[in-house]
């Protein structure tokens, strides 16, 4: 049986991992623009500094493109010049958007190249409307975390972020993180009565110890510009271990533009545009495995529709994380140094409990060491001069906490596609359109939220400036998933449990557009576990 | 010294009471020849820009305007740049980045008088620059 998985994020390299293990012939078709080589993996983020001829083209790109210019944009963070190749576009992937800001990934290793690591499963209470039994995803987070690498405790927040085997012991906290675990422990009771909080650390892909070829975390403060030395996990890096397997064959430079079916709907091939040259090629499959990434997969699926019948369709139901950046100051840590020789990302993480379990807002917690400090500064409401003293007396003790609200499949938030001329080996041209509308209510339901929030920091004896707060656009979670959810019941433009789309005999659905809800977590390690589960009900023959 | 290493001097000097060293100033240059910083906003912008230039208190004073009226103006995006760039080297980055203050009450107490330090700057800076402002208003600024 030949298996053509189209993508090669997290969702499709652990769907070929996983078939590849079970035996299948695997063939991965994707763009796959690759990483550049580490700089000087053995130097910290401090000596980088000084040991390279040019810091401030790595750390701020050629062109400066790195640069938050002053404005009234308050993203804190952007994406480092070193991982812009994470996000370089692909001329033939048109699309335009409404009332959502879409990031893509063309790049090896997909989106998740430049996540923050962090590996939430999700409890059964937030997969209740998800097709199966409860219990069913748990053996794909143990196998998953056994061939990443997690790390991780048990703690208060167990109660929401369940336990699952193969965690190692935590990575070494940074002063600030230890400070408000500290803080956080002495006022348990008060965090749960008067916020409704949970807190506790966060569970992350870095590794605490060697582990299957990789190096444990080494502590230089580079995390935020890639990790040189390999102990965070990418999917780059399960992409490189199935490359070494002689059933499977990697074609990269290639775009999937759609797959064409026959008259009983079984997919015969895919049609991929080569990149380089400009032609297209035909390849056959038995099996067809989108992987893409929610838009991607969506495209996909959109175009082969119009192609082969001349209708445009729209896939309704799509969602995405709404977040929202809260800073802070811990009053207990100004006119401290902050060390960088730290782990850069999330160690904390706060759960806000709802009463219905579906609906728990979680956040992650980053205490600010190594990141650009200008996007920061140039926003404080005083002279520059001034503000680079008050933040230096106050770096140590800022954080930021990036708050996740859940979000629900609704009809107003769709993709369609517009054929737009031109010649894609037969077929037209299109752009994919991504429409999204927020409920209604969301606003003051995430105000009461964020209310919580601010309760909670302040518990922690932190102090949140007022006016700083940052609500980020749909789409900037990259959380996306919905458009062909899997259900228990038939419908149109749904998938089985198993993650087969109903409407072809053999096309799966390996990403997030299968999720029929959306909890407030980062998805990624439930999308790998969703990946390795469907693969192994396609190597069982099951649909 | 061309003009721009003049200017990034003296703004060097208003960010960390220092010259910049060459390294700096090659990448301050660097910023502006690939059309990072970008060009005036308007005459009012240039002028503010080229004031700011002329000495580290000038440069404070045309800030603390700026910061308020003109967050997004020619000014603000070369100080901005040239943070960036001093944050990134080795030998400046220690002086954008330490703390001064030992306590929350020292830390508490110098962000007051630095609050008040700007107060009065920006309201000599709104007295100063309001000629200048309406006699540029209808100036396009000069390439």
């Amino acid at each position: 049986m030949n298996v053509v998985v189209v993508g090669s994020g997290a969702s499709a390299v652990h769907f070929a991992q996983t078939a590849l293990d079970r035996g299948l012939d695997v063939t991965m078709l994707d763009v796959g623009r690759a990483a550049p080589p580490a700089v000087r993996p053995e130097d910290s983020f401090e000596k980088l500094k000084s040991s390279l001829e040019r810091p401030d083209e790595y750390l701020l790109g050629r062109r400066f493109e790195a640069v938050a210019p002053p404005g009234d944009a308050k993203e804190y963070y952007g994406f480092p010049p070193h991982k812009s190749y994470v996000f370089e576009g692909v001329n033939a992937f048109r699309h335009r958007s409404r009332g959502f800001a879409p990031l893509l990934s063309f790049a090896e290793g997909g989106l998740a190249e430049t996540w923050t690591a962090g590996a939430f499963p999700f409890h059964d209470d937030e997969m209740v409307d998800f097709p199966w039994e409860r219990g069913t995803l748990a053996p794909y987070y143990d196998r998953v975390a056994e061939r990443i690498g997690i790390t991780g405790v048990e703690d208060d927040l167990t109660r929401v972020v369940p336990f699952h085997r193969h965690l190692m012991e935590p990575l070494r906290l940074d002063e600030h993180s230890r400070a408000l675990l500290e803080r956080a422990g002495a006022r348990r009771g008060d965090l749960l009565r008067d916020a409704g909080c949970l807190v506790g650390r966060s569970r992350v892909a870095t590794l605490s110890r060697p582990y299957d070829g990789r190096p444990a975390c080494t502590y230089t403060g580079r995390c935020l510009l890639g990790c040189p030395t390999g102990a965070l996990y990418t999917p780059s890096m399960t992409l490189a271990r199935c490359r070494t397997n002689p059933r499977f064959t990697y074609r990269s430079g290639l775009l999937v533009r759609r797959f064409i079916f026959d008259e009983a709907r079984r997919v015969r091939e895919v049609v991929a545009e080569e990149l380089a040259g400009g032609g297209f090629v035909r390849v056959p499959v038995d099996v067809l495995v989108l992987a893409a990434g929610t838009l991607a997969t969506s495209k996909i699926v959109l175009d082969s529709w119009q192609a082969a019948t001349g209708a445009s369709l729209r896939l309704g139901g799509l969602m995405d994380n709404r977040q929202v950046l809260v800073p802070f100051v811990n009053l207990s840590r100004l006119g401290r140094a902050h060390d960088p020789d730290t782990y850069q990302y999330h160690q904390v993480a706060l759960a806000l409990l709802d009463d219905d379990s579906r609906l728990t807002t979680h956040a992650l917690v980053t205490t600010l060491k190594t990141a650009m400090i200008h996007p920061i500064v140039k926003s404080l409401p005083i002279d520059l001069a001034a503000a680079i003293r008050i933040f230096g007396d106050a770096h140590a003790a800022l954080g930021l906490v990036n708050v996740n609200f859940p979000d629900r499949r609704r009809g107003d938030c769709f993709v369609t596609v517009e054929p737009v001329g031109g010649d894609a080996d037969g077929a037209a041209n299109t752009t994919l359109h991504v429409t999204y509308a927020p409920e209604a209510g969301e606003a003051p339901r995430r105000d009461a939220v964020l209310r919580r929030v601010r309760r909670a920091l302040g518990l922690l004896g932190c102090f949140v400036p007022p006016g700083m707060s940052h609500v980020r656009p749909m789409g900037a979670s990259v959380h996306y998933a919905g458009t062909i959810p899997m259900t228990m019941e038939a419908a149109p433009w749904t998938a089985t449990p198993n993650g087969r789309c109903r409407e072809f005999e053999n096309l799966w659905l390996a990403d997030g557009t299968t999720f029929p809800f959306l909890p407030a977590k980062n998805l990624t390690l439930t999308l790998m576990a969703n990946a390795t589960r469907i693969a192994d009900r396609v190597a069982g023959g099951e649909r | 010294m061309s003009s721009l290493d003049r200017e990034c001097d003296v703004f060097c000097r208003a960010l960390i009471g220092r010259p910049a060293p060459q390294p700096i100033r090659d990448s301050y240059r660097r910023a502006h020849e690939v059309s990072a910083v970008g060009a005036p906003d308007s005459a009012f912008d240039a002028w503010l820009a080229a004031f700011a230039g002329r000495g580290p208190r000038r440069t404070r004073l045309a800030d603390s305007y700026a910061v308020l009226f003109a967050r997004g103006g020619l000014l603000r995006r070369k100080l901005v740049f040239l943070l960036a760039i001093l944050e990134s080297y080795a030998e400046t980055s220690r002086s954008v980045d330490t703390p001064r203050s030992r306590s929350a009450a020292e830390f508490f107490a110098r962000a007051a008088l630095s609050g008040v330090a700007f107060v009065l700057y920006a309201s000599v800076a709104v007295v100063l620059f309001l000629g200048p402002r309406l006699a540029l208003s209808r100036e396009r600024p000069r390439a």
